[in-house]
């Protein structure tokens, strides 16, 4: 029961985060740094569920985004999915209840998600699609701090008894 | 939670195959659906479904900053409307002044034998998404085929051209930013004294940045950018429309061309209504 409570308080977090993204996509810029708050969201929840529901929701996120800007849409689903996926099985061999773990974990899985990206969608200019990479990845960062400490108080009570083998 | 072996799942990796799988098919989907201009039904219902909450998010943060920004600003919101009195007055002379340079122009052209340009009709939008894709500048009306917008059209902001639309669901449409690095723009220097030609593009940042102008040419920070209306692929921005104001004038490494940065007229961290030339 406690399970699906999370896994329902994720998919929450996930589709929320990617509404106000959509909102107020620019005013979470910091200069020329760019955040992507639905990544964040699924970043953070990874931590709180297992890989199959990581990749499901990573899938879900690169379908909300692909549907509204469907340049790349197969290489943002599968980046996602992806990222998911790894955030889940990360999960399982990580001390969950930590701002720096998610700092941290949001950070790379961002270069990861980028890397994956351009594995899938070999952009023209690396060099400033680099550059873009590494800004978005510090934008999310730091944005995974408010966000970690946010979705903390409603999943962490929820996730004692979770069994991910269900 | 450290989790033992015997609570994980049996097959971990069926379930990121499965939605990997997914992921690839609905890619070749909608892409197949994008190069036609069109957006796939599963994007289209998923944009039906969420455009919703996305508008009515957006619209409590815009009813907030109206009925909050008033304090913040009391001060200067004096100075500002006198500021903008003065403004209107001026713009008012030049706009009657203007009218009959038109009237003046059009009926020259008609002696002359030019072909009379039509104003497309302007068809008003609200942006219900701002930057909805990591990986394209882009920002998602409230218009769509249903109101006879196709692939192609220009958008364009009170201040200045946004970009072009380039997918279409029945009551949305994307529109590709002139700042994204697939979208450029036949471009002019409006001052009379100059009219230097060339091409603004998208940098994938802020700026524009026009190319194609020649070592020396006459062209200086501040000047104005106007759609030049040329270009093949780029003559679907008719003439005149605002594009944005130059900031940095130099050269490139060669020392043959200039390297112009270009500011857009309209401010796209902000934008929340538009209209598609139809």
């Amino acid at each position: 029961m406690k399970a699906r409570t999370t896994r329902i308080w994720a998919t929450l977090a996930v589709f929320g985060g990617f509404i106000v993204d959509m909102a107020y996509g620019h005013a979470l810029n910091l200069g020329p740094i760019r955040a992507d708050l639905g990544f964040v969201c699924l970043m953070v929840a990874g931590l709180f569920v297992g890989a199959s529901t990581g990749a499901v929701l990573g899938l879900a996120l690169g379908i909300l985004q692909a549907s509204y800007g469907s340049v790349y849409a197969g290489s943002v689903m599968v980046s996602r999915t992806s990222v998911g996926w790894g955030v889940g099985v990360l999960e399982e061999h990580l001390f969950r209840d930590s701002a720096y773990v998610a700092v941290a974990l949001t950070f790379a899985g961002t270069l990861f998600c980028e890397l994956t990206f351009y594995a899938c969608a070999p952009q023209a200019d690396v060099r400033a699609f680099a550059i873009a990479s590494l800004r978005t990845a510090c934008g999310n960062g730091l944005l995974a701090l408010p966000v970690y400490l946010a979705l903390r108080r409603v999943m962490a009570r929820n996730t004692d008894e979770v069994d991910y083998s269900r | 939670m450290l989790l033992t072996d015997n609570h994980r799942p049996r097959n971990r990796y069926l379930g990121v195959v499965i939605c990997v799988v997914i992921g690839i098919a609905m890619g070749i989907w909608y892409g197949a659906a994008r190069s036609t201009g069109r957006s796939s039904p599963p994007a289209a219902a998923v944009r039906s479904a969420t455009q919703p909450v996305v508008t009515g998010v957006r619209s409590v943060g815009t009813w907030m900053r109206r009925q909050t920004s008033w304090v913040v600003r009391a001060r200067q919101l004096e100075a500002e409307n006198q500021q903008l009195r003065a403004k209107l007055g001026r713009l008012e002379g030049e706009i009657a002044g203007l009218r009959e340079a038109d009237a003046t122009a059009a009926r020259l052209r008609s002696q002359i034998g030019f072909a009379l340009t039509s104003t497309p009709r302007r068809l008003a939008a609200d942006v219900i998404a701002l930057r909805p894709s990591p990986y394209c500048d882009s920002v998602t009306l409230n218009r769509g085929s249903a109101d006879g917008v196709r692939s192609g059209l220009v958008v364009c902001a009170p201040q200045g051209v946004l970009g072009r639309v380039f997918e279409v669901a029945p009551h949305t449409c994307g529109v590709l930013l002139l700042t994204d690095t697939r979208c450029a723009i036949g471009s002019v220097i409006q001052r009379a004294a100059s009219r230097v030609t060339g091409v603004c593009r998208g940098t994938g940042g802020q700026a524009l940045s026009m190319v194609y102008v020649a070592h020396g040419a006459d062209v200086r920070v501040g000047d104005t950018v106007v759609s030049s209306g040329m270009g093949e692929a780029m003559g679907i921005f008719p003439k005149g429309l605002p594009i944005g104001r130059v900031t940095r004038v130099g050269d490139d490494l060669s020392g043959a061309a200039m390297v112009i940065d270009v500011t857009p007229a309209a401010g796209y961290d902000r934008i929340e209504e538009a209209y598609i030339l139809q």
